[in-house]
């Protein structure tokens, strides 16, 4: 019993962090750049939004658990934007996470668990089970925000947390790479 | 524990294989290392020969099986070209 709290407060814990550097990211460089550059952007609608990388790696590799992992994190995330001045619903946190995630089970229908890995790369799985989620959360947002399906609304959606997706993967490559490095700069100064 | 462990295992595979399919893979430090000797040997004497890459300050500490091993990757990869099938040659393909 110990042993099985003692997993969910680490998962809980990871992920909340990994949720809050993406968030920071997102928040705290991307969104402010998109306004500089892109006269009509939307704050409400980052166009790399990394926190959705995030998502999937952990519905991938947690289930429907990462739902309650991610979900206090995500609020603080809504709670700094919109102390920024976006104009976010409640319920959006919550709206999201549940829409990304029966998205991911929609793709988790399609692709079948064979073929990850073998004829699909589980990198490409990664994207594609993105995009899914992204549709779904970009629909299911779109209606709480704007009332109804906004095409350019459920674009920027999609597009943002698909780049934001493929952007999180790089990170962790070079993430992973500097890891490496490191490692082996240890084994050379011994 | 085990289970957290495979599961960054398999983060890390996926990563590799993103890696490898956009064609992002790093040299390990043997295979720079062989690289950078290979180079050396060609601005000094024109051509890098098998036993001068092993001897050489750069690969000195370097098992030979590993120092092989690398060669033959670099080969593979494009970034070596071998001269010599029998005296053991190489020069780097400066066209990647």
């Amino acid at each position: 019993m110990y042993s099985l709290l003692r997993r969910h407060i680490d998962n809980f814990l990871i992920v909340s962090i990994a949720f809050i550097v993406a968030s920071s990211l997102t928040l705290g460089f991307v969104i402010p750049l998109q306004s500089l550059l892109i006269k009509y952007a939307v704050p409400e609608i980052a166009l790399l939004f990394l926190p959705h990388g995030i998502r999937i790696i952990c519905f991938h590799y947690l289930g429907w658990r990462a739902i309650f992992y991610m979900l206090p994190a995500s609020y603080l995330f809504w709670a700094l934007s919109t102390t920024s001045g976006a104009d976010l619903d409640m319920l959006s946190p919550i709206v999201s996470m549940v829409a990304c995630y029966v998205g991911f089970l929609g793709a988790t229908l399609i692709f079948k668990k064979n073929t990850i890995g073998n004829t699909l790369s589980t990198w490409k799985y990664f994207l594609l089970a993105g995009v899914c989620s992204s549709f779904a959360n970009g629909l299911a947002l779109s209606w709480l925000q704007f009332s109804g399906t906004q095409i350019s609304a459920l674009l920027g959606y999609v597009v943002g947390d698909t780049l934001g997706l493929f952007t999180c993967l790089i990170i962790l490559m070079y993430l992973f790479r500097f890891i490496r490095l490191s490692e082996e700069l240890a084994k050379v100064s011994d | 524990m085990t289970k957290r462990i495979q599961q960054l295992v398999n983060l890390k595979k996926v990563i590799r294989e993103m890696e490898s399919d956009l064609g992002l893979t790093s040299l390990t430090s043997i295979e720079q290392s062989v690289l950078l000797a290979v180079s050396d040997m060609q601005c000094k004497n024109g051509i890098a020969k098998t036993k001068a890459i092993l001897i050489h300050e750069l690969t000195a500490n370097i098992s030979r099986p590993s120092i092989f091993r690398a060669i033959k990757k670099l080969e593979k990869h494009g970034k070596l070209i071998r001269v010599d099938q029998a005296k053991g040659e190489y020069l780097l393909n400066v066209s990647t």
